[in-house]
């Protein structure tokens, strides 16, 4: 016969309620078959739905903490010569991150730095004016938008290749569709010989510059 | 056909009907290609010469075990579904390879793994500062395709996408912390979420968010609106890593890592969260005390307890069925990214990826 001491015990419950898990093993009261199976399909459903919830508030989150960051990065006056800041930060970034690693090669970073040929061209587009290039070659648009110019009408002189045997581009303009965001219309006629087309973005009044454009045609087609 | 035939197809339609269209054999071919594409590309990056038995030969050794090249093949596939071709995108896809071999070379370590892509792990066979040094030149090597893309995407594109890789790392490297940190605090009371914020930095960021960002940057030159494949990565980078959590607690010989290997590691898993929050106070005081333990210490008999104590608390079918509902949103993402784009191959393979994570072994 067992003595007390050895006796089997179930052990003391720590919850004051019912365990209703979301998995279905629930303790609760005894029901028909098919009513656990509905109730076990819909606490499923729920842990699925509280889960994917959960998940759109954290990565949710995370795109705002990222947004946060490029504000500040940028700070919204973007300019030429952010770029080579950009750089600079990013590189510092990588070296730190590198020597927090242990990583042995410090060296290869500070001599990216000093590299020549990161030296940058234009900004990228503003981010409130939509590009649209219209051309058999692929292309690329980069252009500055001088900041605080609210009343700025744009306009677009032909753009000019530093090789006066070249064409301009002749049809680069904006458009105001609707009340949303200007779109930058680049057109570029079929058999444009390939290179770097620049120029500046006046004020369509007074004639007065307030940022520039330029766009690279390659000599391959879109696909 | 033969009764071994309709066994196999009757199990295959079964399987179809319990959980949706399987993935089209497209996933496997495009992969197989830009498996190799990326290999060919990589050879000129690994470096030879100077103490090449002590470094470059263990920088090669990762990527030439076979591994699937799924990150890669992304970046390819999202830079080609918009507009750009392989040669745009190769280079920058070498990187990412060679960063995440890097990666694992580190990781190996960190967590004391035995075991990477069927072979000893490269600290195993070679020694930790050896194997750790050959992760660093790989960190290295990585950049020169990087700055090579100057060549063909122009510099403000190559800026654009280093930038990326930067905070790409630094949010594998905040993940990797966090996933260390617990394990060295044996820090037990983790909610739901806080493995989600873990998975989002530590593996969707280089599994699935990077590579889309830079395929997306190359093949829009840099007009692409970045911020939607956060979502898109996230969700698809969460239930790849759910499902590689559950591989590794019923792993067979073509799993290629050790059997059981998170749970001798102390990994914070889905499973283990939610085995946690289920036990009993003596058993979370038990599961809390065998965890604190250094790795050696842990013992088979320990980890096959854990194991049995999450059968019990059901905890594999709640981390499965998160992460179908993870794969469901990465679906939702998906559309709303690339459903514009005209029908393609790479927009097939990309879709396809989404049930592909679950067919792993």
């Amino acid at each position: 016969m067992a003595t007390s001491k050895s006796r089997m015990s179930r052990e003391e419950p720590e919850r004051t309620g019912p365990n209703r898990m979301a998995n279905g093993t629930s303790n609760g009261s005894r029901t028909s078959g098919r009513a656990e199976t509905a109730r076990g399909a819909a606490n499923h459903r729920e842990v699925i739905k509280r889960a994917v919830e959960l998940a759109y508030h954290v990565v949710d989150d995370h795109i705002r903490q990222g947004q946060q960051a490029a504000e500040r990065l940028s700070a919204g006056t973007y300019t030429s010569g952010d770029f080579d800041d950009d750089l600079r930060i990013c590189l510092d970034r990588a070296l730190k991150l590198s020597k927090e690693w242990g990583v042995v090669g410090v060296d290869f970073f500070a001599a990216l730095r000093r590299m020549a040929g990161f030296r940058m061209g234009p900004a990228p587009a503003a981010p409130d004016v939509a590009v649209e290039t219209k051309s058999k070659r692929r292309a690329e648009v980069k252009f500055h938008l001088r900041p605080g110019m609210s009343r700025f009408n744009p306009l677009v002189p032909p753009l000019h290749s530093a090789d006066r045997s070249k064409e301009p581009l002749n049809d680069v303009h904006f458009e105001f569709r609707d009340r949303s965001r200007p779109v930058l219309v680049v057109n570029i006629p079929d058999g444009h010989p390939p290179g770097v087309y620049n120029g500046a973005i006046v004020d369509s009044k007074t004639h007065e510059p307030g940022g520039f454009i330029s766009v690279r045609v390659l000599e391959q087609d879109r696909r | 056909m033969s009764g071994s035939s309709n066994k196999t197809a009757a199990r295959s339609a079964r399987r179809s009907e319990a959980s949706g269209p399987a993935t089209p054999p497209l996933v496997a071919e495009l992969l197989e290609e830009c498996r190799l594409e990326v290999l060919g590309a990589m050879k000129p990056y690994l470096g030879t010469g100077g103490p090449s038995p002590y470094l470059y030969e263990l920088a090669a050794d990762y990527p030439r075990r076979g591994g699937k090249m799924m990150r890669p093949s992304i970046c390819i596939a999202t830079a080609r579904a918009f507009g750009a071709r392989s040669s745009d995108a190769v280079r920058s896809a070498v990187a990412i390879e060679l960063l995440h071999n890097a990666f694992l070379v580190h990781d190996d370590i960190e967590d004391e793994s035995e075991m990477r892509r069927g072979a000893p792990a490269l600290h195993s066979l070679h020694g930790v500062p050896l194997a750790l040094n050959a992760g660093d030149a790989m960190l290295l090597l990585s950049l020169r395709p990087l700055l090579d893309n100057r060549k063909n995407l122009g510099p403000q594109l190559a800026l654009d996408v280093l930038l990326d890789t930067e905070r790409m790392a630094r949010e594998s490297a905040e993940g990797q912390a966090m996933e260390l940190g617990w394990r060295r605090d044996n820090v037990m009371e983790l909610e739901d979420e806080d493995y989600f914020t873990m998975v989002l930095k530590k593996t969707s960021w280089l599994a699935v968010i990077y590579p889309t960002r830079v395929g997306a940057l190359i093949g829009t030159r840099g007009l692409a609106n970045l911020d939607q494949f956060i979502r898109f990565g996230f969700f698809l980078g969460a239930a790849f890593q759910v499902q590689d959590d559950l591989l590794n607690l019923a792993a067979d010989h073509r799993y290629g890592k050790e059997a059981l290997g998170d749970l001798f590691e102390g990994k914070r898993t889905l499973m283990l969260i939610h085995t946690f929050r289920s036990g009993t106070r003596t058993e979370r005081a038990k599961l809390k005390a065998i965890l604190g333990a250094p790795r050696s210490e842990r013992c088979a008999e320990d980890v096959v307890w854990i194991r049995r104590l999450m059968e019990r608390y059901d905890s594999l079918n709640y981390a499965r069925r998160i992460g179908h509902g993870l794969a469901g949103a990465a679906l939702h993402e998906f559309a709303g990214i690339f459903g514009r784009l005209p029908a393609s191959r790479d927009k097939e393979f990309l879709r396809g990826l989404i049930t592909w994570i679950f067919e792993r072994t």
